[in-house]
């Protein structure tokens, strides 16, 4: 029992270590609330490229020299900023793909996202999403 | 300013750090190679004086027209390209349009590289991996032996690919028909086939969320010439073969390091030959990485002395953004009966500007 107390706490300690440090964004015309790690990674990895209504998923992250970044590509899909370039680089470059839109920071992220009812994104943990064409959705 | 005005200048202005979305609809993207190579023996088929090559440059574009449809295209320069004095050369390596149907199933049309293999999708896009050149134990195999490659740059026809969820993991797959290879100089292959049987293949490719990839592939055509006789009108076939090449890969991660393998079995015709690579990497400080490379090609499994050997150790530093300089050495080893180096073994010094966008 205790062990599987102290396994249940270390997984929400993890858990809540990688969702503390990004909020991911939403357009809010798009009906989804939450959205699982899984399935953020295989967006931004180009794996999914779709969403269930069959719109193409616009995807932007804020570039891996800003904390926001640098936490996305390090714990969020866990494969750092330079393997995520070296496989773009593959599916671009051969034709099968086209690459996620890079951003300077949470603001440009939540002016596009609030632009593109298709797009998904994130911003930085402590950042105040005010604008009402932009909501947050739960990292599960 | 009205919304598109916003939309289009938010989008437009801003680069990303691999393409330029023009809107959010079209991509462009490419890359640039600029290369030395001076072989530091007497002897040996390296580049005895030292040379600059102006590698290539591409320019790739991707429009995605509606939520179904895109069309990718590249448009390829290789080595200075001055065609008013007849050197190098300019060409599209692919254009196709594409249709989603679901992301599982997609199909293609057009001018599409062959999806065989690690390297030859990726061939010229010197961004995309680590070294220098590709492997010619399984690519460019004429520069270790072989006369005729395990399956052909390109394919003209149709493709249908996709991706499908197993479990967390992804399972990629391709599978063609085209015109495939074929020997006759007359014939444009893109345009015309000179027999009614079709190249077929395909590949498959099952990679973990970790980032570990495993995948095969597989080629089959028949490969005829023809000689049109003194006298006829009539093409008569002179020659037949079978080409059948089988492949697999990996490519691993391992505390840190990335480990890739490739093999390829090939049969042409009667003759049975084997390319090979294994290459170990080290991202350090996410900005150098060390690698070295071996390979071996063997033109005619029945043939003794006749196996050429390379290994490449070097370093691959990124300067900024996609901008990186490979600094390499590659060592040739061969066996006397091997057509291309003849037993003669040599060492070349090789570097390289590479840049992507």
């Amino acid at each position: 029992m205790k062990t599987k107390i102290a396994i249940l706490l270390f997984l929400g300690f993890a858990l809540a270590g990688w969702c503390a440090d990004v909020k991911v964004v939403v357009n809010a015309a798009n009906p989804i609330t939450s959205i699982d790690k899984a399935d953020l990674q295989k967006i931004f990895l180009g794996k999914k490229n779709t969403w269930d209504d069959g719109k193409k998923i616009a995807s932007m992250y804020v570039k891996a020299d800003k904390p926001e970044g640098a936490a996305f590509f390090d714990k969020v899909l866990g494969i750092g900023f330079s393997a995520f370039n070296a496989q773009w680089m593959k599916m671009l470059y051969s034709g099968n793909a086209t690459p996620p839109q890079a951003r300077g920071n949470s603001d440009e992220v939540v002016n596009v996202v609030s632009l593109l009812e298709n797009s998904i994104g994130f911003v930085a943990a402590d950042y105040n999403v005010t604008n009402p064409k932009v909501k947050v959705i739960t990292l599960k | 300013m009205n919304r598109k005005t916003g939309l289009l200048l938010l989008l437009g202005l801003t680069a990303s750090a691999m393409a330029v979305n023009i809107d959010d609809k079209l991509f462009i993207g490419g890359y640039t190679s600029f290369e030395f190579a001076k072989m530091l023996n007497d002897e040996g088929k390296g580049d005895k004086n030292g040379s600059f090559d102006a590698d290539g440059a591409d320019l790739v574009i991707a429009y995605q027209q509606t939520d179904r449809v895109r069309i990718a295209m590249d448009l390829n320069w290789e080595h200075g390209a001055a065609t008013e004095s007849g050197l190098g050369n300019v060409g599209f390596e692919y254009v196709y349009p594409e249709y989603r149907v679901f992301d599982w199933l997609k199909l293609r049309g057009g001018k599409m590289f062959t999806p065989f293999g690690i390297y030859n999708e990726i061939h010229t896009a010197k961004p995309a991996y680590l070294t220098i050149k590709e492997a010619y134990s399984t690519g460019k195999i004429e520069k270790m032996g072989s006369d005729e490659r395990f399956y052909p740059r390109w394919i003209t026809g149709v493709e249908v690919t996709g991706d499908v969820e197993v479990g967390a993991n992804n399972l990629n797959y391709a599978a063609f028909v085209g015109n495939g290879d074929q020997a006759d100089a007359g014939l444009n292959i893109f345009e015309e086939d000179n027999d009614k049987n079709k190249a077929v293949g395909g590949r498959v490719l099952f990679s973990t969320m970790g980032g570990m990839v495993i995948g095969s592939s597989i080629y089959f055509d028949t490969k005829r010439s023809y000689e049109i006789p003194d006298g006829e009108e009539d093409p008569v076939e002179v020659s037949k073969e079978n080409i059948l090449s089988v492949g697999g890969q990996a490519t691993i991660p391992v505390l840190g390091a990335s480990i890739e393998l490739e093999g390829i079995y090939g049969q042409y015709g009667d003759l049975n030959r084997f390319g090979g690579s294994a290459m170990v990497s080290y991202l350090l400080k996410e900005r150098y990485t060390p690698y070295i490379r071996w390979e071996s090609h063997d033109p005619d499994l029945d043939t003794e002395d006749d196996i050429a050997q390379q290994v490449i150790y070097g370093v691959n530093t990124r300067l900024d953004g996609n901008l990186f300089l490979k600094l390499e050495m590659g060592m040739v080893i061969s066996n006397e009966g091997n057509s291309r180096f003849k037993g003669v073994d040599y060492t070349e010094f090789k570097a390289a500007f590479v840049a992507g966008f």
